[in-house]
């Protein structure tokens, strides 16, 4: 999949130009999802497939479970996005073998695009169209929201507390969102960085 | 208006699809009088004043029906519940 961004914008800095950036951007490319929801009350039987395969139970509140190969992010009651580096080999086949019959296993791969999003005005940024309270007493590293930012559905979820955020948005709707994401950065200063493959940022 | 979800959490109403009366029940069409109770379930509503169950769908988060309890006087929101518990319950009517 070509990077995301190369219409939208090159690597450089944007807005405010003294300082620090308040807003550091990076794309991060290869990398593999997957829908996972759990048929009929089957979301027990699921995250213990999920937990002999994968080593962690997918969690059942917004949040994410790192295990090993690839990430469970919470999408909705019974309902996960896996997560993973670019594999070889179709993750459907794997996560499919995984789950059996107590989940339906469908590859998003491509569908979205994935965002990084760390500095000191991050959550400055993301609150200017963000209706949740993005404050540490409201949402920590490990937290997930299933919300809207500028009016677009996104995954957004914390993997730091300085903070840094990753979000993930329809691969169509992105020149919506970054056209958002650069006027609220603008004022504190935005460094758009080199996309990087997500096999790099396993964090 | 904030609605309390009871799987994201507190949320704008914006993220929200209103679908209304929450204590219809859909008849059964192979009963006798099934137009005139089609008519009345499709068509007829009370206006309530005061708290009223409705549905509201988060399709701007986990795309879930909820049933919320809403008082129609001043949108006061008194709690919201999945609502596959309140139909898999049978409790509301
Ligand atoms: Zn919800």
């Amino acid at each position: 999949m070509a990077d995301a961004l190369h219409f939208a914008f090159n690597p450089g800095r944007l807005g405010h130009r003294e300082g620090a950036p308040g807003l550091v951007l990076q794309e991060l490319t290869q990398f593999t999802l997957a829908s996972v929801i759990a048929c009929k009350d089957q979301a027990a039987q699921a995250a213990a497939a999920a937990q002999r395969a994968f080593g962690t139970s997918p969690p059942m509140a917004p949040a994410t479970a790192a295990g090993n190969a690839l990430t469970f992010i919470w999408s909705g009651p019974g309902h996960w996005l896996a997560l993973g580096p670019h594999a070889t080999g179709a993750v459907e086949a794997r996560l499919g073998t995984a789950f059996g019959t107590h989940a339906s296993v469908f590859d998003q791969s491509g569908s979205r695009v994935l965002l990084e999003l760390r500095g000191p005005r991050a959550r400055d940024v993301l609150a200017k169209g963000m209706s949740i309270d993005l404050h540490p007493r409201a949402f920590r590293t490990g937290d997930v929201a299933v919300t809207t930012a500028s009016h677009l559905a996104v995954h957004l979820w914390q993997v730091a507390d300085e903070p840094v955020y990753r979000l993930l948005v329809v691969r169509t709707w992105f020149d919506s969102l970054w056209r958002w994401l650069a006027a609220s950065a603008a004022e504190y200063g935005c460094e758009v960085l080199a996309p990087a493959p997500y096999a790099s940022h396993t964090a | 208006m904030r609605i309390p979800c009871p799987h994201c959490g507190p949320r704008t109403h914006e993220e929200f699809t209103y679908y209304g009366d929450a204590t219809v029940r859909r008849p059964s069409s192979s009963s006798p009088d099934a137009v005139a109770a089609f008519y009345d379930y499709v068509y007829t509503r009370d206006n309530p004043f005061g708290l009223h169950r409705e549905l509201w769908f988060h399709q701007g988060g986990c795309h879930e029906w909820l049933v919320v309890e809403r008082d129609t006087r001043n949108h006061a929101i008194k709690g919201a519940v999945p609502a596959r518990d309140v139909f898999k319950a049978g409790e509301s009517k």
